[in-house]
């Protein structure tokens, strides 16, 4: 345009400089006017934005220096400031990072190359498939503390299928498989004493030499449900039992009477156990607030996060891409993990440190599930309690000792150091993955 | 085939005798969760706890009061930590939990109502006088509205959220059952946040625990209260006896009966009682008259269930917990 505009004034008669030539000069200044502005502006923002960044860490370093030390990482909670320390919400923290990579991102990427890479064709197929995008869409901006009311119900306390999920409210109760292949359901003193003194309520009071034990499982019970010999079904507190009856409690004013010989059999609703609860195999149902249970509900809050941003990734690979896979023959599966996972793994791992980071600073949705603070050991298995860093620097911060202030501050330090180690991973695993185009 | 594990139980044959030695051999966890107020307490506590038996695992959670009610009727927890007594339907949903509970105050925690260092005209404060600040239906706009001889500057407050306890209690005193605190004002969950607020600002007036004035009195004042028997300052002396009223709340620990037979439960909250006045002055709240102590042992020893703070009907008792709880 520059270059056409002078060739036509050339063309107006008389020997000063058009007027239109003069205009020419103007706007071109006035064009890289604006383009300086523009850079100056630009400049701004990002050292405005850099410099609250810098302020911010810098104060939390000048605060946070004093605590800052092996002991901070070695201690659990403490009332004194001195020997408070963050060993039991880092490593509740990490687990809960770990459960959320393993659980999230591979849900997330499969979900993200489903939407992308096999877009349905069929009228209703369609319509579903604009339901899905519309949903993850709308769950990105659902506020956390949902997704902890949901974990709640669903992971914590699993519906109420097995009980409640306190285990130590609840009756101990141990079921025994015995030699000539009887199982009584009992509630016994002693295991380890020989003969074992066992009282079931469908057997009576039994004293059972131990050898003749095969098998012993342990549960937690508090509702039972009786099947009786004349059809009946009963299902309440198991409340009291001897040799001659059986007292259930109906409702808490209803109670029923039986005697043994009338049940036809029975059946517990009860926590299920697997393995025991310090080997690191050790499951349970319910979940109740065990780190799993934690790690699942964060997954939930980042799996939308992660599914968009893998979208994104997925699209930006070219469609000649695709195109020329085809073209060599190969199918569907071999186009999508040959050529184009590779292609947008940097993407994806964007993606996923921005969701990590998220799920390392969530809060709301912990306090939902159980919010446990003060906690003397660290987990040992994914049934494990656990404390996380963002509920502990919150209540350090908001304490009224000013010297707390200071450790949430080394908290914080602490909780950043985290994040950069898991993003390191993330770059890491970028690289390792990252092909050029070819 | 399982191993064989030991039960428990075993431990529950020497119940009867848990003294301080055989804490060692205790085993087992206990859940606790509620109000954030009455966590540093219990958390000094389940520290203590932990060295005298190591093989306790004590958890304290931090859901809130009403949230701690609502896991505790469940039957999810062992022990409620409790910002205020329990109220009618919580006890009702307990009733239907089948939970019963025993309850114990542990400590007092004074609310004080603080000013600007610069203001130099507010000399005291009568209940009557509060009301004039805090109510929605009078809602001084300036210091003159409150005192006639003071000046007409505009009136600015600062307050505990809506949701805490600490705010439940004022207006509970302040505005009673009938009338409502005032909406205008500057409300933060986080009480360093109001410090600031009132720091910050000549005309400005505030209140929460008086844990963080006492942390922070080089840059705030405390207003004494009148009720009728003269202006009294806040302090551990006067909280303890009674004298600084009517802003002083008792803080509770609920404990689930079926669980309180766990002799781990039992050696945990004997151990709670016993240490309750030194640690909760050290985490900066005010320890009970010792007769509170006592009698919530007795308690406690009875297995005696249920609440003082509502009456058969169901309805709310209030007043001075060294009357009301017995």
């Amino acid at each position: 345009m520059s270059a056409g505009l002078p060739a036509s004034t050339g063309m107006l008669p008389g020997g000063q400089p058009p007027a239109s030539s003069r205009d020419d000069l103007r706007r071109r200044r006035n064009r890289r006017l604006k383009n300086q502005v523009f850079l100056v502006v630009c400049i701004g923002a990002t050292s405005i934005s850099v410099a609250v960044l810098l302020l911010l860490l810098g104060s939390i370093v000048v605060q946070g220096a004093k605590y800052l030390d092996l002991d901070l990482l070695r201690n659990f909670a403490s009332r004194k400031p001195d020997e408070a320390g963050i060993k039991a919400a880092l490593w509740g923290s990490i687990w809960l990072c770990g459960i959320c990579l393993v659980v999230a991102v591979p849900l997330g990427i499969c979900t993200a190359i489903f939407l992308e890479e096999y877009k349905p064709r069929g009228n209703t197929g369609k319509r579903m498939y604009g339901f899905i995008q519309l949903n993850i869409s709308n769950l990105a901006g659902v506020p956390s503390i949902v997704y902890g009311i949901l974990g709640l119900t669903v992971f914590v306390r699993m519906f109420g299928l097995f009980g409640s999920p306190n285990l130590s409210v609840y009756d101990e109760m141990y079921r025994l498989r015995l030699a000539d292949g009887r199982t009584v359901l009992a509630e016994i003193v002693d295991i380890e004493a020989d003969p074992v003194e066992a009282e079931s309520p469908v057997e009576g009071t039994l004293s059972i030499p131990r050898a003749e034990i095969v098998e012993s499982d342990r549960f937690y019970a508090r509702r039972h449900t009786f099947e009786l010999r004349d059809g009946r079904t009963i299902t309440g507190d198991l409340s009291e039992f001897t040799t001659e009856t059986i007292t259930i409690e109906v409702t808490p004013e209803l109670t029923e009477q039986f005697a043994p010989a009338d049940v036809a059999g029975y059946r517990t609703k009860n926590v299920i156990e697997h393995g025991e609860p310090e080997s690191f195999f050790y499951l349970r149902l319910p979940l109740s607030g065990s780190v799993l249970a934690g790690g699942l509900t964060l997954s939930l809050v980042i799996l939308p996060i992660l599914i968009i941003a893998s979208r994104e990734a997925l699209r930006a690979v070219p469609p000649s891409l695709r195109e020329g896979a085809f073209a060599l023959g190969s199918t569907r599966w071999q186009m999508i993990w040959r050529m184009i996972l590779p292609a947008s793994v940097p993407g994806i791992m964007t993606g996923t440190i921005l969701a990590i980071s998220r799920a390392i600073g969530e809060a709301a949705p912990l306090l939902v599930i159980g919010g446990i603070l003060f906690i003397m050991f660290t987990p040992r298995n994914m049934m494990d309690d656990f404390a996380a860093l963002p509920l502990q620097i919150y209540n350090w911060a908001s304490r009224p000792q000013a010297e707390f202030h200071k450790v949430a501050a080394s908290g914080i330090i602490v909780l950043l150091g985290v994040l950069l180690v898991f993003n390191a991973i993330a770059i890491v695993v970028r690289q390792k993955f990252q092909r050029p185009l070819q | 085939m399982k191993r064989l594990m030991i039960a428990f139980a075993a431990v529950a044959a020497l119940s009867g005798a848990a003294s301080a030695q055989d804490t060692k051999s205790l085993k087992g966890n206990i859940k606790i969760d509620g109000s954030s107020t009455v966590y540093p307490i219990t958390e000094a506590v389940a520290e203590e706890f932990k060295k005298a038996a190591p093989n306790v695992n004590v958890t304290v959670g931090i859901s809130g009061t009403g949230g701690g009610f609502k896991r505790f009727s469940a039957g999810e927890i062992d022990i409620a930590d409790a910002s205020r007594p329990i109220k009618k339907d919580e006890h009702e949903t307990a009733a239907t939990g089948k939970v019963e509970y025993i309850e114990l105050p542990i400590a007092f925690d004074g609310l004080s109502i603080v000013i600007n260092p610069k203001n130099t005209w507010v000399d005291k404060l009568s209940v009557d006088e509060l009301k004039k600040i805090f109510l929605a239906d009078s809602a001084a706009k300036t210091w003159r509205d409150v005192r006639a001889e003071w000046p007409a500057e505009p009136i600015k407050i600062f307050s505990p959220g809506t949701d805490s306890g600490t705010f439940d209690y004022f207006k509970e005193v302040v505005a009673g059952k009938d009338k409502s605190i005032r909406s205008d004002m500057s409300v933060s969950e986080d009480d360093n946040v109001l410090v600031r607020g009132v720091e910050g600002d000549k005309n400005a007036i505030g209140f929460f625990g008086v844990a963080y004035y006492e942390e922070n009195k080089d840059k705030l004042k405390v207003v004494p209260i009148d009720n009728g028997k003269g202006a009294v300052t806040p302090t551990a002396q006067t909280i303890e006896d009674g004298t600084y009223a009517p802003f002083s709340r008792p803080l509770f620990i609920y404990v689930n009966k079926k669980s309180a037979e766990r002799p781990e439960v039992k050696a945990f909250i004997d151990f709670y009682l016993k240490n309750a006045p030194a640690l909760v002055t050290e985490v900066g709240y005010v320890k009970l008259p010792g007769s509170v102590y006592a009698a919530a042992g007795k308690n406690f020893a009875s297995g005696k269930a249920g609440t003082c703070f509502l009456d058969d009907k169901g309805e709310k008792v209030s007043g001075p917990v060294t009357k009301v709880y017995k």
